[in-house]
């Protein structure tokens, strides 16, 4: 029992660490997170953290929640993956809340009124970046230069909403999937 | 503060997190939208300027900006039940994957058509980067003099440092834009 409460504690600790010294999000989180639990901790091997890491990204859900419960459950079950969550959670829940209640009060000198008008300008380049660097990723095939036109076409200059064209696609994507599989199931078994 | 008002932080964070496929910036738009459905007023100058505000604070964006959120419309508890929004999907998917849906990560339909949406979620995140331009440097309107010389400028030397400097990072870009607002528009 006493082992048990320890070893949350230490799942907390560390997926709490994890959240304080990620900045920008979860593929920075990556690395850390492989530096921690399996380089210093020893808790995962190299080849499970890759294939839980890859199962993390497909989910629904931010991928940094995601791998926190993925990694805390594994190790010490549903209590281990609350510990992880509530870890990684609460550095950026307390530094946002500080944020937010002294950002109005801020909010009356120039300087930190310019300051976030030179942010709101720099936020695009960051998007565009991220962007860019994900589409790396991508094989330039019909069938994924069509999606992207299309949804952006859509979202930006129709403004259809984003759930809706979310669905129509994933429909789409499923029987694709569906009809290839039945189509050629011995390349792929 | 009304039960209602934190049930549809909860609400409106839980769908936003459901449909949220990798997170960080392909939610931009998404959370934009489904706050502006829902009737949970964020003005665009705030909502850009935190997003550029959590780049340089720690932690995921998603908890970030539901933390924010949930603050300006309804204080601490706010923050509480937005968060709890985005934490609640992801931690019951992963816990029902793991013991009764094992089958489902084994499943090849299941993968490939993860894989097939990609291009909708990179795009998602192309838009967001487009409506946040459009509403800071063209000010939302087509007509080519309204541009905002001033951020255009600021945005344009960002774009030229992200590029040629590509160690550069979120931080740092975000930090000297900042700086050169202040540099530009004073003290």
């Amino acid at each position: 029992m006493l082992d048990k409460c320890r070893e949350l504690l230490k799942i907390f600790l560390i997926f709490f660490k994890i959240g304080l010294i990620t900045f920008g999000g979860g593929y920075v989180m990556i690395s850390i997170i492989e530096n921690n639990i399996v380089e210093k901790y020893k808790w995962f091997s190299q080849e499970e953290f890759i294939q839980t890491i890859t199962i993390a990204q497909s989910l629904p859900g931010p991928f940094s929640i995601t791998t926190a419960t993925f990694f805390g459950y594994k190790r010490a079950g549903i209590l281990g993956s609350f510990s992880a969550v509530f870890g990684v959670v609460l550095p950026s829940f307390i530094t946002i809340l500080l944020i937010s209640v002294f950002i109005h009060q801020f909010k009356s000198f120039k300087f930190i009124q310019s300051f976030l008008k030179g942010i709101q300008a720099g936020v695009s380049v960051l998007v565009f970046r991220a962007g860019i660097k994900l589409s790396k990723n991508l094989k330039i095939t019909f069938y994924n230069i069509f999606l992207f036109i299309t949804t952006l076409v859509l979202a930006f200059i129709f403004k259809v909403n984003l759930i809706n064209i979310l669905l129509v696609f994933l429909i789409l994507s499923y029987s694709i999937t569906i009809y290839k599989l039945w189509e050629v199931p011995y390349e792929l078994n | 503060m009304s039960l209602i008002k934190l049930l549809e932080l909860f609400y409106v964070f839980f769908k936003i997190s459901l449909f949220t496929f990798g997170g960080g910036y392909s939610t931009i738009q998404l959370i934009k939208e489904e706050l502006a459905l829902n009737n949970l007023y964020v003005s665009d100058n705030s909502f850009y300027e935190f997003v550029g505000i959590s780049q340089s604070t720690p932690g995921p964006f998603a908890i970030n900006i539901a933390t924010f959120t949930g603050y300006e419309q309804a204080g601490i508890l706010g923050a509480f039940f937005a968060t709890l929004g985005v934490v609640i999907p992801p931690l019951v998917i992963v816990i029902l994957v793991q013991t009764v849906m094992k089958r489902l990560l084994k499943s090849k339909g299941f993968n490939l058509t993860l894989i097939r949406i990609k291009p909708v979620i990179i795009a998602f995140i192309f838009v967001a980067g487009l409506n946040i331009f459009n509403h800071v440097v063209l000010k939302n309107s087509i007509n080519i003099l309204n541009i905002d010389y001033i951020q255009f400028i600021i945005f344009f030397v960002i774009l030229i440092l992200a590029f040629k400097f590509k160690k550069l990072s979120a931080v740092a870009l975000i930090l000297l834009s900042g700086f050169l607002g202040v540099v530009i528009y004073g003290v």
